[in-house]
């Protein structure tokens, strides 16, 4: 195999009709092209093309003009360049006269058989390199290593091994962590981050009154114990694999039910909910996603086996993709790969956290993947979406027993998959073998050695790659671990130890904590690759546990300083758009906490807004129920989700934005649905607290924000609500004292406070 | 929560936030920048920029035609064509669906005939464009990359085929500011219905600051959801309520300090309360006169969804609005100039809706003196082929498409460039995306070469000319 490799490489280095270029040769782009830019382009370049040439690139000068090719790689002494240059014929005498190194550096170059960058991008479909071990020398494509954690700092403060990882960094630059958080501070936070409500007054008195050293321990075992965990947690993955109802692009704002919606997906979601409830290994679970259907005969299986029906529900991860193909004009080739390169883009993307859509078309021009490997990854696929025996996606659709599974499973035997030139499906190149990314593999035999054990009719690809990604000792473990454990740090610290979470590469940025990092992600190697003992011990930390209020200590607060010391507070986050919804449920005491089952139907209004009507529901009720189960469109949120950055679910999405615009604010001011639940707020504070303002203005607080209100809140509450009483009254209202009650309940939705955890 | 306080203030973060000044604060930002006190001199900002060359227009109006008009039944005469219909055609056309592919050349079902005093050719089905023949400058020698919708409208938006790139209006917000500093820069009008296809993609800042990112406006009623409460409050109210919030985030914040986002969202609600007094008028066209309701079609139904849509534009445009980008009706598709089946159906059901308003535009920003600064664009992102899908309808075409710019220093009344005796390949004077870019650009004043921002280490460029090799078309333009 190696031996073939070798052959290929020489084979391909003979189609480019060029030498490997040695380091200490002269190379295109880094010494030939400036030259030729600077002193020649001028005329022969973008602006004029004199005698018909242009010499900016390589392959321009291979193309040449009226006098033919301006480089000839057969006889390179022969070519029009080196002779025109090299007789100090070109560049005509004057102002851009090259020097003797710059002709000398020519000179060497065409002599050397004029080699191409080695990167070259314009050597598509061909590729251009290969992966050396080098390469897997970055360091998110190293294999784990075990690092030791940094000595205790010498505080008085109990500290885990993120603390000490944590402080190390801060002490260098003379900063430690924050104060820890207040109780009622911390309660609604872990509330929040675990299960996205926030806590009840009763909870949080509870919490707050209790002294027991292991208080905070149990908190957090009753919440990762709690059903919501999965809606909370199993609503980021579906981020991250791009979740939505829809198969094609959603741009009509009225839903085609009958081609274009996927009525059983909801089990999917239902799948990702449970599997987090039931703390399933992140292993077991995306071989499942993966290759669930290939895990077992399922054609042979009892269609009522929940089990085997859960394993092909599991693999709907496969079906996010856009898939136009549903409608019959849209059912081309072209859409078809679309289907192929979304599928292997949202994978690469999600798990390994690498984008891989530059070498769809040539070769990644900054991390080592050659176009090859691309296309070896995309021909894992290829035996469930096969281009050329397309199945229309209704009829991937599976109905077993009475249940829906929009499954993914191999269509048939696997097809020859080729390498697109440019990416054009109507230039294939050469055939490509099913296989890995080869960086991320030891040798180039193993990136392509699958390790197959088809059962069924089934190629066995697929679950040849989750063996892969979930070989504890491999290269794609590794990166595979460092990706998800950012990921889970960054949804608790609002940016990850690696800010660009979704990019690992090259281009990405580098781990501010790079020894924390490795270690939490060999610990959660090492301990099953289980979330909640990880979200436990990330919670644990006094690093979380800080407050988010105290000035980093010796600093000036100025924010360019704050941008030194990562960490040495709490960061404020805001909430997420499902959150913010949901909250002000909770509060308004309306919230449908039913777990689980098909998607609440939202309707798209005339007027441009998307609302949630009581009509079409499962139960009149079912309006009320958390924003995890409303249906899932790719865009076409409901208004109050989509000013908040609910994510367009045309691709994946492994981060949030958390933009700051004025839509929010007059949608939080104004929009039906606020105003609406405003009232409901004010009609529990009134029946559940006590005649007198203050301790209406007391419940008010702590229900939607978790504490009392100071002195000076408080009169100024009470003012408010005095104002609006007369304003009612004046205005010949009912209620009045619900209403303007109900008008601090709005105010409060408003605050930050409410919006963003601390 | 991306607070300075959590990674490192990246430049273009930073500028985001220091976009707009309390002091200079607008209506401006509102909708899509985010907005924070100026913590030092803010690079990115709105305001009005002269361009360092001399402009022959200031804003522009985008009267985008997805799906594809087709050249050679309403812009460029074929006679060949017409004699070889149902021949073979000797030459092997590229074709974008599969299985269906004929090379059977196709006649087209329209009459042209000459218009104007130029003698511009036009087919029967935009008569009311035809009739203004003496006022667009005719391009029938575009070409493109991509021969499918997605990826060449993304092209024709952005400049490149793979989405993410800032698109032609984010460019010219970035490069030129806007002169109103009470409403935003670069407005979309779509559709009620529907997304155009590509959605949101084209009009997206990519990876300029938020800011110069197109924003959306309704096209009935106010220009944005919830401008005014849902259910009714005595007056006064929301003035309290303002009042009170503004204290407990104040509160709030000096237990945050440094948190540039609180910081935003306190602003948030002073400039939201601003709007909700000053953006409800902004989309009335009560005043407008009954002929310029008829001007635009309003008075019909079939023109009155895009009619309204190009008298917003004029309004906007005249409120001093840079770029106003309009995307097509919503039926009969997403890209509703797309026809393969049958061109005479498929485009007879499209034109009329589209033809009336787009020519009344025109015509009143002329009869306004607004034509000479605004530079109206017309077309779509590719063309169709010569021969028939084994049907009456045509499949894509990257080769050569026609487009149609009026105002703006465009020679009016003047055509340019010319296709193969079938209209499949440009031949002569052919005009890439990148070259139409250049060439709008440089109409604004704005030279493509040096209009640059730096992302990932490299200058980028709309035109990217080092890889495109764009050139301005001075031929296009008077002067």
């Amino acid at each position: 195999m190696l031996r073939f490799c070798t052959c290929f490489l020489l084979l391909g280095l003979l189609l480019l009709g060029a030498a490997p270029a040695r380091p200490d040769e002269p190379q295109f782009a880094r010494d030939v092209k400036p030259i030729l830019i600077a002193h020649c382009c001028k005329c022969h370049g973008l602006e004029a093309r004199q005698a018909g040439l242009d010499l900016r690139t390589r392959r321009l000068l291979l193309r040449g003009g009226d006098q033919g090719p301006a480089l000839d790689l057969n006889n390179g002494k022969m070519s029009l360049i080196y002779r025109q240059v090299v007789s100090r014929n070109m560049p005509p005498d004057g102002e851009l006269d090259l020097t003797t190194a710059q002709i000398e550096t020519i000179r060497r170059w065409v002599e050397a058989g004029a080699p191409p960058q080695q990167t070259d991008a314009t050597e598509s479909g061909r590729d251009g390199f290969l992966v050396s071990d080098r390469d897997r020398q970055f360091w998110a494509f190293q294999k784990l290593r075990r690092v030791g954690v940094p000595p205790i700092d010498g505080t008085d403060r109990p500290a885990t091994s993120i603390d000490r990882f944590v402080s190390a960094k801060l002490a260098k630059v003379g900063l430690r962590l924050a104060h820890p958080a207040a109780p009622a501070t911390l309660i609604r936070r872990a509330q929040l981050d675990l299960v996205g409500l926030p806590p009840e007054p009763t909870e949080i008195e509870r919490f707050v009154g209790d002294r027991s050293p292991d208080a905070y321990q149990r908190l957090l075992d009753r919440l990762l114990a709690s059903p919501h965990f999965g809606e909370r947690w199993g609503r980021h993955w579906m981020d991250a694999v791009g979740y939505s109802e829809i198969r094609g692009t959603d741009f009509d704002a009225a839903l085609n039910r009958n081609g274009d919606y996927m009525s059983g997906m909801w089990r999917y979601r239902q799948y990702v909910i449970e599997s987090h409830n039931r703390d399933k290994p992140f292993t077991r679970f995306i071989t499942e996603q993966l290759a669930g259907d290939e895990l077992l005969d399922w054609r042979n299986a009892d269609p009522h086996s929940e089990r085997v029906n859960e394993l092909l529900v599991a693999t709907s991860f496969l079906r996010m993709a856009v898939d136009l193909t549903w409608d019959p004009p849209d059912n081309t080739a072209f859409t078809r790969f679309r289907v192929l390169h979304q599928t292997v883009a949202t994978v690469a993307g999600n798990l390994l956290g690498l984008s891989l859509k530059c070498a769809r078309c040539h070769s990644h021009k900054f991390d080592p993947v050659p176009q090859r490997d691309y296309y070896r990854m995309l021909a894992l696929f290829t035996p469930a979406y096969n281009p050329q025996t397309w199945v229309l996606p209704a009829d991937r659709d599976l109905t077993r027993g009475n249940v829906k599974i929009h499954a993914v499973y191999d269509v048939g035997p696997p097809p020859e998959t080729y390498l697109l030139r440019r990416g054009d499906h109507t230039q294939p190149g050469r055939a490509v073998q099913p296989g890995f990314l080869s960086v991320l593999c030891d040798d180039e035999q193993q990136a392509t050695q699958l390790t197959l054990e088809p059962i069924g009719a089934t190629s066995g690809h697929r679950l040849a790659l989750a063996r892969w990604l979930t070989d504890s000792e491999g290269r794609a473990a590794a990166l595979m671990a460092r990706v998800q454990v950012n990921r889970v740090w960054q949804h608790l610290f609002g940016v990850g130890l690696v800010s660009s979470s979704d990019n690992f590469g090259h281009q990405g940025a580098r781990p501010t904590h790079p020894n924390l990092l490795e270690w939490l992600a060999t610990e959660w190697v090492n301990t099953g690759w289980r979330l909640k003992p990880l979200l436990r011990r990330l919670m644990g930390s006094a690093v979380y546990r800080q407050a988010s209020t105290d000035a980093p200590s010796g600093r000036d607060r100025h924010p360019a300083a704050v941008a030194d010391a990562p960490l040495a507070r709490m960061p404020v986050r805001r909430l997420p758009s499902e959150i913010i919804r949901d909250a002000m449920l909770a509060c308004s005491g309306r919230m449908d906490r039913q777990i689980g089952g098909p998607s609440i139907n939202t309707e798209a209004q005339p007027d441009g807004s998307v609302r949630i009507t009581s009509d079409n529901q499962p139960t009149p009720g079912s309006r009320w129920r958390r924003s995890v189960y409303l249906l899932a469109r790719r865009r076409w949120f409901p208004t109050v989700l989509g000013v908040f950055d609910q994510p367009n679910m045309g691709d994946h999405c492994t981060r949030r934005e958390s933009s700051t615009i004025v839509l929010q604010a007059l949608t939080m001011l104004n929009d039906q649905f606020v105003m609406e639940r405003a009232d409901d707020f004010s009609r529990r504070v009134f029946h559940e607290a006590g005649p007198a303002t203050e301790d209406r203005i007391g419940l008010a607080f702590a229900i939607a924000l978790g504490r009392a209100p100071s002195a000076r809140e408080l009169e100024s509450c009470r003012q408010l609500i005095a104002r609006q009483t007369d304003r009612f009254q004046a205005a010949g209202a009912a209620h009045v004292d619900q209403k303007a009650l109900a008008c601090l309940c709005h105010v409060l939705f408003n605050t930050s406070e409410f919006l963003y955890v601390e | 929560m991306h607070s300075l306080s959590l990674q490192q203030p990246s430049r273009r973060r930073w500028l985001r936030h220091a976009g707009l000044g309390i002091g200079g604060l607008a209506l401006t930002s509102l909708l899509q920048a985010e907005i924070a006190p100026v913590h030092g001199a803010g690079q990115f900002n709105l305001r009005p920029k002269a361009p360092r060359l001399p402009a022959r227009a200031k804003s522009v109006i985008l009267l985008m035609q997805n799906g594809a008009p087709s050249q050679m039944d309403l812009f460029d005469p074929k006679p060949e064509l017409t004699k070889r219909d149902g021949q073979v055609h000797s030459e092997k056309v590229e074709t974008f669906q599969q299985g269906s592919e004929s090379n059977t050349l196709l006649a087209t079902p329209f009459r042209f005939r000459k218009h104007g005093e130029c003698g511009m050719d036009f087919a029967e089905p935009l008569p009311h464009i035809a009739s203004l023949a003496d006022q667009w400058c005719m391009v029938r020698s575009m070409h493109t990359d991509h021969n499918n919708h997605t990826e060449a409208m993304v092209i024709f938006t952005t400049g490149k085929f793979l989405p993410g790139r800032p698109t032609l209006g984010a460019w010219t917000t970035y490069a030129l500011g806007t002169e109103n500093q009470n409403l935003p820069a670069y407005i979309v009008l779509r559709d009620p219905n529907a997304y155009s296809t590509n959605g949101t993609q084209l009009w997206q800042n990519g990876w300029l600051p938020a800011l110069y990112g197109g924003t959306e406006f309704r096209s009935t009623g106010d220009p944005v959801l919830n401008l005014r409460p849902a259910l009714p409050q005595p007056a006064g109210v929301q003035r309290d309520n303002l009042r009170l919030l503004a204290e407990l985030n104040r509160n709030y914040l000096s237990r945050h300090p440094g948190e540039l986002e609180l910081e935003a969202r306190i602003i948030n609600y002073e400039v939201a309360a601003r709007m909700q007094l000053e953006a409800g008028d902004v989309l009335d066209v009560s005043r407008e006169s009954s002929s310029t309701h008829a001007l635009y079609g309003l008075d019909n139904p079939v023109t009155a969804g895009y009619g309204m849509r190009c008298l917003l534009a004029r309004r906007l445009i005249e409120s001093g609005v840079r770029f106003v980008q309009i995307h097509p009706p919503a039926k009969p598709s997403n890209q509703p100039w797309d026809s393969h089946s049958d061109s005479k159906l498929d485009i007879e059901k499209i034109a009329p809706q589209e033809d009336l308003p787009s020519a009344g535009l025109v015509k009143d920003l002329k009869q306004r003196g607004l034509l000479d600064e605004t530079i109206v664009i017309w077309g779509g992102e590719f063309g169709r082929l010569p021969v028939s899908q084994r049907t009456k309808g045509r499949d894509h075409n990257r080769n050569a498409f026609t487009i149609l710019l009026a105002g703006g220093g465009f020679k009016p009344g003047f055509t340019y460039g010319a296709t193969d005796d079938f209209g499949y390949r440009s031949v002569e004077d052919r005009v890439s995306i990148a070259d139409f870019h250049a060439t709008l650009l440089r109409q604004l004043g704005l030279d493509h070469h040096e209009l640059a921002y730096q992302h990932l280490g490299r200058d980028e460029r709309l035109t990217d000319p080092e890889v495109t090799g764009a050139q301005v078309v001075t031929r296009l333009t008077t002067d």
